[in-house]
């Protein structure tokens, strides 16, 4: 079994974009039963969460079309350009990121700050 | 519609619900994994879990580590892979230039993914968005065609051994049975882990890497 295929489908269910938005939101509510120690599945898996969150506020601001979500790759692309169009704007400060984004350059996902 | 078409389509229709059914079987298996941070699995009517390995097993994954990098460096025959490149050059095999090759692609998808996220923002058809997919699935299967090829050129370098000695001193580290009520480790020591059932070292090798950065 590809793991890291399914985690990136389960992150994206909307049952657990559900659970991770109102864990945000509520503190009773937790994602994992262990609070410290995450493992790397659980750190990957946490990557996603915020990966979809971001996905799913850019359609909901209406920044893009939610045919974004049909294709892995087309996700993938869509997030390298939200970070990558930031830097190559005229106005943009240099080494200063406006995104909370959640990949970073190198493609591999980071936590936002 | 003839009867051979009826069929076709219905193999189609078939696959495609056993295709949902596994990843719906798949997803579920990866929701029990992340729930906290062991993972349990039945081998051979046991139960077995990997777990987080905890600072006294740091220490002994250390150990051990060390003494097989030892064990490695005094072999003659296992070539560090720097030694390893050099020799394939000298044979007309250019490792470096594959790596090259990997970034270029890697430099091309960047440049499609940005083409298609503009795409995508602006709302674009499906036709260009499509023909830039096909453009990156291209590539990111010559990429990783290049990159089985550098891993199998560079299988049997004193690093590659090391890391795969590593991952199964972790597994083996990490493998608890259930006994009653109880966890209690799976192995008193590497070898007896080692000489056992293929299967359930790849299975535990496959979990523990999943935990384990």
């Amino acid at each position: 079994m590809d793991i890291e295929k399914y985690v990136r489908q389960l992150a994206k269910t909307q049952n657990m974009q559900n659970i991770f938005f109102v864990s945000k939101e509520l503190n009773g509510i937790k994602i994992f039963m262990n609070e410290v120690d995450f493992s790397k599945i659980q750190h990957s898996f946490l990557s996603y969460l915020y990966f979809y969150h971001n996905l799913h506020r850019d359609i909901s601001m209406k920044e893009v079309n939610k045919k974004v979500l049909d294709d892995e790759i087309f996700e993938d692309a869509y997030s390298y350009y939200k970070i990558h169009k930031v830097e190559k704007s005229p106005s943009a400060p240099k080494g200063v990121k406006k995104l909370e984004g959640v990949f970073s350059k190198d493609n591999k996902i980071n936590f936002p700050k | 519609m003839s009867e051979n078409v009826r069929e076709s389509l219905r193999e189609e229709e078939v696959k495609k619900i056993v295709e949902i059914m596994d990843d719906e079987y798949n997803m579920s298996k990866v929701a029990d994994m992340i729930k906290d941070n062991k993972i349990e699995f039945e081998f051979g009517g046991k139960q077995y879990r990997v777990r987080l390995l905890n600072s006294k097993e740091k220490d002994d994954l250390d150990t051990l580590r060390r003494k097989k990098f030892g064990n490695l460096l005094q072999d003659k025959d296992i070539l560090l892979e720097k030694d390893l490149i050099r020799i394939y050059k000298e044979r007309g095999i250019d490792v470096d230039s594959i790596d090259k090759k990997i970034r270029q692609i890697q430099i091309q998808i960047s440049a499609v993914q940005y083409k298609m996220g503009v795409v995508l923002e602006n709302n674009g058809g499906d036709t260009v968005l499509n023909t830039y997919k096909n453009e990156v699935v291209t590539l990111k299967q010559q990429m990783y065609e290049l990159i089985i090829q550098k891993n199998h050129l560079l299988n049997f370098s004193l690093e590659n051994q090391l890391k795969n000695y590593e991952a199964k001193i972790i597994s083996y580290l990490s493998l608890e049975v259930k006994q009653g009520d109880t966890w209690v480790k799976a192995y008193t020591n590497i070898d007896n882990f080692l000489v056992s059932d293929e299967k359930l070292i790849n299975m535990t090798v496959s979990y523990s890497l999943a935990l384990h950065y």
